[in-house]
């Protein structure tokens, strides 16, 4: 039997057939940045895709290495077709196009149950991962998921999502980043606190903001120095 | 057992009353003080709702404020809504735990509305 | 009593988070200091810190820092006076040498506190409040800095949107000083006017916001002082004198004081030290003022006499403490962007006060050539405050 690429492929998103993209949206950040914050198409995900063959080398520094060496996994299967209705959303310097972040997840376990994948912040101390982190949520809930599924990997992780974003324990749901006890976040929660605490964001996003990052995915010059503040070592 | 009530130190050369407790007088450097009773209800003069509390109180956020009875101030705990907290509000005074230092529970006075 | 110059000055690596031992952050801002003073005979060495013994096991700091840097054979003391140990210090060292005790003093202050989580260093710092008065309560520093924040709101019409304008200056400050361990822009938008600004800058103490309050920082700095006499001798810098030095106290519950938003201690030693300047507050060109939480910048301005009571935040309003504004305050981003790692704070203040009287702060440089200069560091809240004036020979 030959084997065709159609068999290995995925079967078509459940709930999104149409891949109708999250609608973008703008944030201002507390430098002054227009940050856009938009979901990205596999050709732009091909152009991201780089950054991570650097970050798998930060060995010993808050898990970059583990959670860079699978964010580049799902990307590249995003970008193979070997993953079921993943979506990637970027969080962009409007007037530049630089990448201030990257988050990932799945839609569906079933129709009703999304499961998150990653967040990775490349500018730190401007609360972009929090954005970031909520907008990948509004997505989930816009697309009809009743709740998410979410682990962390880094104790900054967990600190931010499971603590900050008070979410649900679920012990006996093992999640797919390794099999580890899922914490959920519930349709309830997100609009009892997340929505008026913690979801921001304007809509329409000006044209020429939207411009700016469609024309350039800029790639942070030393995402390395950005991330520890350390220079890398030559 | 009697309601414990906030307690200041007189001193008994001058009169000032102290809270709290000094070796000498603020006013005279007298050395000698009697405990009084003071007014377990008192005024509200500033306050914050601190979100980040240190060690030793589980909870995510902690409602501090200085109250006024008059010859003396307090800072303390309080228990009000924080909806309903406003400057000059009258408090009265509460003893129970406020915090665990090393392990071990510490009371002291909480502020309800009166 | 002898007049005492400052020959030399250094802070070390950008401030922020330090990989070695406390020692090493220490002996690094020295080395700065004695290449700077281009001498390393030293006569003793006082070292400023508050919490090492608490929270990096580590005591008899002085002892340490002579052996690792090989001054032998200076003698050595450490200061501890809460987050005042830096200016402190420095004045105890002045009063060395103006005495004839000694005729070199370094003065070094570190702390390296990012070794403990926030909720730790958070409560370490407490511990300078009253035992039974306010820390058993779980008053916090930046809950004192909130309810004072509040008095002054309802007295003087002060706003959120004055302290995020102090922010945003000292930010803009920090950015060209490269030792500053926060380098950040921030906008009254991105901090306070737009809805997401409840996320960026989420309330810590209410009305205090996350950017009304200064960082956690590891840092050291170092500063060389010497007889005026000896100092003509052996510098090739131009001389910095230390004109002025006072010391004030005040209750140590906040409660206790008849005015909370009247910092006594400040005035007191604000006093001190300009009677002994032979100054009057006009003639002092700017100020480091001990900014841990913004509202500090107003209390101590008012509380010095620079400004009249609740009027401070009304020139702050017209930039009058911009770097090109008629009283600069705070060059270096103050304790707010440079941080506040509590020994070194007071000691950084009098690089920062050298380095613009000498002419050096580079991009950050007051212009018109700054005489007098003046710096207040606070310890506890506000119940042991050290005022220092330096001025250009």
């Amino acid at each position: 039997m030959s084997i065709d690429e159609e068999m290995l492929r995925p079967p078509q998103n459940k709930i999104n057939p149409e891949n109708t993209p999250y609608p973008s949206k703008y944030i201002n950040l507390a430098d002054g940045t227009k940050m856009v914050v938009r979901q990205i198409t596999r050709d732009e995900v091909k152009h991201v895709i780089p950054l991570f063959y650097d970050i798998v080398k930060l060995t010993d520094y808050q898990y970059y290495d583990l959670v860079g060496a699978r964010i580049l996994s799902e990307l590249l299967a995003y970008t193979n077709y070997r993953v079921h209705d993943e979506y990637v959303i970027l969080g962009q310097d409007g007037n530049t196009g630089e990448v201030l972040g990257l988050v990932n997840s799945r839609l569906t376990v079933n129709p009703k149950i999304g499961m998150s994948l990653h967040t990775m912040t490349f500018k730190r101390g401007l609360r972009v991962g929090a954005h970031l982190f909520v907008a990948k949520m509004e997505n989930h809930f816009l697309l009809g998921n009743k709740e998410v599924y979410i682990v962390a990997e880094s104790p900054i992780g967990f600190q931010r999502w499971m603590e900050e974003l008070r979410l649900e324990p679920r012990p006996e749901i093992e999640h797919e980043l390794g099999g580890v006890p899922s914490y959920c976040l519930t349709k309830e929660n997100w609009e009892g606190y997340v929505v008026p605490e913690r979801l921001f964001g304007e809509r329409p996003v000006p044209e020429n903001l939207l411009e700016n990052c469609k024309r350039k995915i800029l790639i942070p010059e030393d995402v390395i120095f950005q991330i520890t503040g350390k220079k890398k070592e030559e | 057992m009697a309601e414990k009530v906030p307690i200041g130190y007189e001193c008994l050369n001058c009169g000032k009353i102290h809270y709290p407790k000094h070796g000498r007088c603020l006013q005279c450097k007298h050395q000698d003080f009697k405990n009084v009773t003071l007014p377990s209800e008192g005024t509200l003069i500033t306050y914050t709702i601190l979100k980040a509390p240190p060690t030793g109180i589980d909870r995510s956020s902690l409602l501090l404020g200085i109250i006024d009875l008059g010859e003396v101030r307090y800072t303390g705990q309080l228990e009000v809504e924080p909806n309903d907290i406003r400057l000059g509000m009258k408090l009265k005074a509460v003893w129970k735990k406020v915090r665990e230092i090393n392990g071990k529970p510490v009371s002291g006075f909480v502020w309800f509305p009166l | 009593m002898r007049e005492v110059a400052i020959i030399g000055v250094g802070l070390g690596s950008r401030w922020g988070r330090f990989d070695g031992s406390l020692i090493e952050m220490m002996a690094e801002a020295s080395l700065d200091a004695i290449t700077d003073a281009g001498t390393d005979e030293i006569d003793a060495v006082f070292v400023a810190n508050m919490g090492a013994g608490r929270i990096n096991n580590q005591t008899a700091l002085a002892s340490a820092l002579i052996d690792y840097l090989n001054l032998f054979p200076a003698v050595g003391a450490s200061i501890e006076n809460g987050p005042a140990s830096g200016g402190t210090a420095a004045r105890i060292g002045y009063m060395a040498i103006a005495s004839g005790i000694h005729d070199c003093v370094m003065v070094t202050g570190g702390e390296k506190m990012r070794v403990a989580p926030a909720p730790v260093v958070t409560d370490f710092i407490a511990t300078m409040s009253h035992p039974e008065a306010e820390y058993i309560y779980g008053i916090t520093f930046p809950s004192l800095g909130a309810m004072l924040a509040r008095i002054y709101f309802n007295k003087y019409g002060v706003t959120s949107e004055d302290l995020a304008r102090i922010a945003i200056k000292n930010h803009k400050n920090g950015l060209m000083n490269p030792h500053a361990h926060i380098q950040q822009k921030i906008t009254m938008e991105g901090i306070l006017t737009s809805r997401e600004a409840k996320l960026n800058n989420p309330m810590i103490a209410d009305p205090l916001h996350l950017y009304d309050v200064c960082p956690v920082t590891d840092g050291a700095a170092s500063i060389i002082m010497c007889s005026l006499e000896k100092a003509k001798e052996i510098s090739g810098k131009r001389l910095i004198k230390f004109t002025g030095t006072g010391q004030g106290m005040d209750t140590m519950a906040v409660h206790e004081r008849e005015d909370p938003t009247f910092l006594k201690a400040v005035k007191d030693a604000s006093d001190q030290a300009l009677v002994m300047a032979g100054l009057k507050r006009k003639d002092i060109n700017f100020a480091e003022i001990h900014n841990a939480f913004e509202i500090l910048e107003i209390a101590e301005l008012e509380s010095a006499g620079f400004y009249e009571r609740g009027k401070a935040h009304l020139a702050i309003r017209k930039g009058e403490t911009e770097i090109n504004g008629r009283f600069p305050v705070n060059p270096s981003g103050g304790l707010k962007a440079r941080g506040h790692p509590v020994g070194a704070t007071g000691v950084a203040q009098l690089c920062e006060l050298v380095w613009q009287l000498r002419g050096e702060a580079g991009e950050r440089q007051i212009p018109n050539n700054p005489k007098h200069a003046y710096a207040i560091n606070f310890g506890g809240f506000g119940n042991n405050v050290v005022a220092t004036i330096l001025s250009k020979t």
